[in-house]
C-alpha cells in the first residue's frame, strides 16, 4: 500500500488517491456503525484507511464522523440538555486513538 | 412597438370599414382613450359603417343603433383596453424590475471587486479579463480533504447544465486559499483532473487575501500542521455567481444542488438578457 501521508505533504492527492482514501474511511466506518468504534474487527479497515489517507485527512474525517453520529443521535433521541445527562452517552470520542 | 402597430391595425380595420377619415379619427382616439364607451357620435359613425357594409336582417327594422353594432364596438373597445392596459402594465413592469436591479446592485455591492492573480498556466489575470462571461467562482485548495473536490465537481455540473439549457458558456474558477503549497505547477495539476473548462488561480499570500476579503471568504490554516508539514485549510464553502459585467450576482452553499442551482442561475441570465435587450 502506497502510504500517502508522506508524499502529502508537498503534492495534493491525485483524483484516484482520493477515491482510494474515501473508499476506505467507508468501509472503516461501514464496519464501526455496525460493530462500535472499539471492535477489533475493524482494525484491519482501520489500518488500511490509516495508509491511504493523509493524516490530516484522517483528523478530519474522524472528527465529521463523530458529528454525523451526534446529529444522528439528535434526530432520532431529540436534544438533551447537557445539565441532565451528567453521563456524557453520546461521548464516543473518550481521547482514545481511535475515534 | 406594441401601441403603434396596435394602433396602426384598428385604423386599417377602420378605413376599410368606413373610407370615411374622420370615423378612423374617432376610432383611433378611442382606442387611445381605451374606454370601454365611446360618444354617441362615434357610435353612430361605427353604426352606420356597418349598416352599410352588411346588411343585417335586423337592420333595416332599427333605424339608427342597430344591438350588434353596440356590442361589436363593445368588444373592440374592451379588447382595446385591456390591450392597451397590458401595455403600461408590461411598461411599468419592466421600469420596475429596472429599477429594482439598480437598488440591488447598491445593495451587492459590497460583495465582489477586482482582483489580480496568476492563472494555472502561469498567465497573469485580472478579474477584468472575465468581463463579458458568467463566472462561477469558488475558493479552496489543493489538499482539501472531500468538500473542495465536491463542489468543484458540482460547480462544473452546473456549468455543463447551463451550456446545454441556456446555450450560456460560464467559465469555472478556482481560487486557492492556500498560496503556501498551492503554486501555479500545483493548480494546473489539480484543475485539470477536474475538467478542461476549470481554470485556477493562484498568487502571492497578498493578492490571495484581497480577493478573498473582496468576497467576504474566510480562510485559516489550521494551526496543528503535522510532522510533515500538512495541514487543512478552514475556508468559507460557498459558490459565487458573477454576471458580465464582474457584477456579484448571487451566492450558493454547499445545501444547493447542481440541478437547483442551473435553474437559479438560468432565471438570472433570462433575466440579464431581458433588461438589456
Amino acid at each position: 500500500m502506497v502510504d500517502s501521508t508522506k508524499k502529502s505533504a508537498e503534492i495534493a492527492p491525485n483524483r484516484a488517491e482520493r477515491k482510494a482514501c474515501w473508499d476506505s474511511r467507508d468501509a472503516y466506518w461501514k464496519c464501526i456503525e455496525k460493530n462500535g468504534t472499539d471492535a477489533p474487527v475493524c482494525d484491519q479497515l482501520r489500518t488500511e484507511y490509516l495508509n491511504l489517507c493523509p493524516g490530516q485527512w484522517v483528523k478530519h474525517f474522524d472528527r465529521k464522523f463523530i458529528y454525523e453520529q451526534y446529529k444522528k443521535k439528535v434526530e432520532q433521541d431529540g436534544f438533551e440538555p447537557i445539565t441532565e445527562n451528567a453521563a456524557p452517552k453520546t461521548d464516543t470520542t473518550g481521547g482514545g486513538s481511535k475515534i | 412597438m406594441y401601441p403603434g402597430f396596435f394602433l396602426r391595425k384598428a385604423g386599417e380595420i377602420a378605413v376599410r370599414q368606413c373610407n370615411r377619415p374622420n370615423y378612423v379619427c374617432a376610432e383611433i382616439s378611442s382606442f387611445q382613450c381605451g374606454l370601454p364607451s365611446g360618444t354617441g357620435r362615434r357610435f353612430l359613425s361605427l353604426g352606420a359603417v356597418r349598416k352599410n357594409e352588411v346588411k343585417l336582417p335586423k337592420g333595416s327594422k332599427e333605424p339608427k343603433m342597430p344591438p350588434s353594432s353596440w356590442r361589436a364596438l363593445g368588444i373592440t373597445a374592451g379588447v382595446g383596453a385591456a390591450l392597451w392596459a397590458w401595455m403600461i402594465y408590461a411598461k411599468h413592469e419592466k421600469e420596475e424590475a429596472i429599477r429594482k436591479e439598480r437598488s440591488k446592485q447598491i445593495g451587492k455591492a459590497k460583495i465582489g471587486g477586482e482582483w489580480e492573480l496568476t492563472d494555472h498556466n502561469g498567465v497573469p489575470r485580472t478579474s477584468k479579463d472575465f468581463h463579458g462571461s458568467w463566472i462561477l467562482l469558488y475558493f479552496g485548495f489543493t489538499h482539501c480533504p472531500d468538500i473542495c473536490p465536491d463542489e468543484i465537481e458540482k460547480m462544473l455540473e452546473v456549468a455543463t447544465l447551463l451550456e446545454k439549457k441556456e446555450d450560456i458558456k460560464v467559465q469555472p474558477l478556482f481560487i486557492t486559499v492556500d498560496p503556501e503549497r498551492d503554486n501555479v505547477e500545483a493548480v494546473k495539476r489539480y484543475c485539470k483532473e477536474f475538467s478542461p473548462k476549470l481554470l485556477g488561480l493562484t498568487g502571492t499570500n497578498e493578492q490571495i487575501t484581497k480577493a478573498a476579503k473582496a468576497f467576504r471568504v474566510y480562510f485559516s490554516a489550521a494551526p496543528a500542521a503535522d510532522e510533515d508539514n500538512d495541514y487543512i485549510v478552514d475556508h468559507t464553502i460557498i459558490i459565487y455567481l458573477i454576471d458580465p459585467e464582474g457584477k456579484f450576482v448571487d451566492y450558493y452553499g454547499q445545501n444547493k444542488t447542481a440541478v437547483q442551482m442551473a435553474e437559479h442561475i438560468g432565471s438570472y441570465i433570462d433575466r440579464f438578457k431581458y433588461l438589456r435587450w
